[in-house]
């Protein structure tokens, strides 16, 4: 996968990060100022009740200070790298080398998303309004962010260049599981692909993905798919019976992840059969058509 | 050991550590005895996805693996937050030290001034340049300007200085953010430091024009605050400067270790440039246009500049000299 990004752990293993995104970083970010909007209309309505006119003002005028150049630097050292919109879309900022990000880290790139915003079109264009000698009064348009985005990788904006920080995807994916496969037929089936039938690597990666989304094809993509896995297999072992190739892969995956290659298993296995029983199914684990 | 078996000896762990990190995540709070158990199931983890392939185990499962040890990692190693305790030696160390011999911070010096000085030079000469203070501020400011400072500076109520001094944090720090997050780019930057650079400028030459009104006003109102805030204004430009000429000129580095290193070094630079702001702004709200005498104003302005001064050069030759030794 061209988003995926490797970080080696204390632990001193290697595991992969899904990277964020421009779009759904994009989101995270409008969530966010939808909510600095409602925070600063929620503090203007409060000190204009509570407060004189002036303090008021005053009171409107640093929150919007606090708000445009520290909301996401304070969230994201305090929060563990995660401001209140990318917790809503499962983001997370982290350092490159997978580490939590340091405070200096999420103060500069928030204030370096000034950049990332340019050019700011001001508002002349539209309504003939003098630009603001200076704030956020134009329109940004976020090119340099979508620039750099695209030409990195890990779609890293001026921001996270500079910081060495990138946006991580935090997926809780479905429970793992071993589909259930084990019928009769299937079974003596495994038995008869040869114990001299290594498995390679890619083989095992792609019968399983094979058989865990088979429940989405229709059968004759089912037939077509895996058709010549069969047919190779067979060249190489005339003496294996010709069988519907979908029912071929169900067996190979029984083979190589539920039932043993050590005879006096497939013998045990074999029993079970003939009395009807089942192999005990995973708690959780789906049936499978076959 | 087939891969079913596995799982199903090792599903109940994971389960585990999935439920504790969606704790974690939500909350602080938890036992030292969570603590214990979670690092203990998250080495667990680690030792099964190290293993994940030796075990045979099916793809969808891996990769739930490495999301699970991903999820877990960020509970585990968390952000610090804001180190205040490194802040003091940063501010009265490092940054003076960083300051002092800055090549950046000297150029950003010399052009700002440069352009103040010719802009106030000729937005003073109206026979020379007649168009230039009309161009560079526009009608409605000249005029503005000139409303603001034609009365006698009046006695403010309290909060109406409180809430002055609050634009002026809100505005004027924002403009030095804006100086320096543009500067990593060097030509907006400079631009932007150049407009900031010609407006006050023009302002400045345009308000000392004996024609105008309200020039006694105006130089009695800046004078207190001036040197807090345009020092500001020229340290968050050099800090910016020196990012963005840190990843042209590499001196070696390859172009992100480079940026990575100044970033450290002018990050605390712009932490001091806006407390300079904060400190502008408190001058800006309070003593600058209170009916105090002028004398004292002026003092203040001078106090102030030996405080940069102090900071600066005293402070940045101490560490310096520490840092030989």
């Amino acid at each position: 996968m061209d988003t995926a990004a490797q970080v080696v752990t204390p632990e001193n293993i290697a595991f992969e990060y899904r990277v964020a995104g421009p779009f759904l970083r994009l989101a995270a970010l409008l969530l966010d100022w939808l909510i600095i909007g409602v925070l600063l209309i929620l503090v203007r309505i409060a000190s204009a009740f509570l407060l004189s006119f002036a303090i008021a003002n005053a009171v409107l005028l640093l929150s919007v200070f606090i708000l445009m150049w520290f909301y996401g630097a304070l969230f994201e050292a305090y929060w563990n790298g995660v401001t209140p919109g990318k917790a809503a879309l499962r983001l997370r900022v982290i350092s490159t080398d997978g580490r939590a990000v340091s405070g200096l880290q999420a103060f500069g790139r928030n204030v370096f998303r000034f950049v990332d915003l340019m050019p700011w079109v001001p508002l002349t264009v539209f309504w003939g309004i003098r630009a603001e000698t200076s704030g956020f009064s134009g329109a940004p348009l976020f090119l340099v962010a979508l620039l750099s985005a695209t030409l990195t990788r890990n779609y890293r904006r001026v921001g996270d260049l500079v910081c060495g920080t990138m946006v991580i995807v935090e997926e809780r994916e479905w429970r793992p599981q071993i589909m259930h496969v084990a019928t009769p037929t299937v079974v003596s089936l495994a038995r008869q692909i040869p114990d001299t039938f290594r498995v390679s690597r890619t083989l095992r990666r792609a019968v399983a993905r094979y058989v865990e989304r088979r429940s989405h094809l229709s059968p004759e993509r089912r037939a077509e798919m895996a058709r010549w896995l069969l047919e190779a297999f067979r060249g190489r072992y005339p003496q294996f019976p010709s069988v519907a190739p979908d029912l071929f892969l169900l067996a190979l995956y029984y083979r190589i992840f539920i039932a043993d290659r050590d005879r006096d298993e497939a013998i045990l296995d074999q029993h079970r059969v003939q009395q009807g029983a089942q192999v005990t199914p995973l708690p959780g684990a789906p049936k499978v058509a076959v | 050991m087939k891969a079913v078996e596995r799982l199903a000896k090792r599903q109940q762990n994971w389960a585990k550590l999935d439920q504790m990190v969606e704790k974690f995540s939500t909350s602080l709070r938890f036992s030292p005895l969570q603590v214990v158990q979670f690092a203990a199931l998250y080495r667990a983890v680690c030792a099964d996805l190290a293993l994940a392939d030796a075990y045979q185990l099916p793809p969808g499962t891996i990769s739930y693996l490495h999301r699970l040890v991903a999820r877990a990692h960020h509970q585990l190693y968390r952000a610090k937050g804001l180190a205040f305790r490194t802040w003091s030696r940063m501010f009265f160390n490092d940054v003076p030290r960083q300051v002092l011999h800055d090549r950046c911070v000297q150029f950003a010096f010399v052009f700002f001034w440069g352009l103040f000085a010719l802009a106030a030079f000729m937005a003073y000469r109206d026979d020379l340049f007649p168009k230039f203070a009309d161009d560079t501020l526009g009608e409605a400011v000249m005029a503005q300007m000139e409303e603001m400072y034609g009365t006698p500076l009046k006695d403010r109520e309290v909060s109406e200085r409180v809430m002055m001094a609050a634009f002026y944090i809100q505005h004027n720090t924002g403009i030095g953010l804006q100086c320096f997050a543009s500067c990593l780019l060097l030509v907006p930057g400079l631009l932007v430091v150049k407009f900031n650079a010609l407006q006050i400028g023009a302002v400045f030459g345009y308000m000392a024009r004996p024609e105008t009104a309200g020039t006694e006003n105006f130089f009695e109102f800046v004078t207190a605050h001036g040197p807090f805030e345009l020092t500001a204004v020229v340290l968050s430009a050099g800090a910016g400067l020196r990012l963005g000429v840190s990843w042209m000129w590499t001196r070696g580095y390859s172009r992100r270790d480079a940026i990575r290193r100044a970033l450290k070094d002018t990050l605390p630079v712009m932490g001091a440039a806006m407390v300079l702001f904060f400190g502008a702004a408190f001058i800006e709200g309070f003593i600058s246009p209170s009916l105090l005498p002028y004398p004292i104003k002026g003092a203040v302005a001078i106090l102030s500049s030996m405080i940069l001064v102090a900071y600066f050069v005293v402070l940045g030759l101490r560490a310096e000299a520490s840092d030989a030794v």
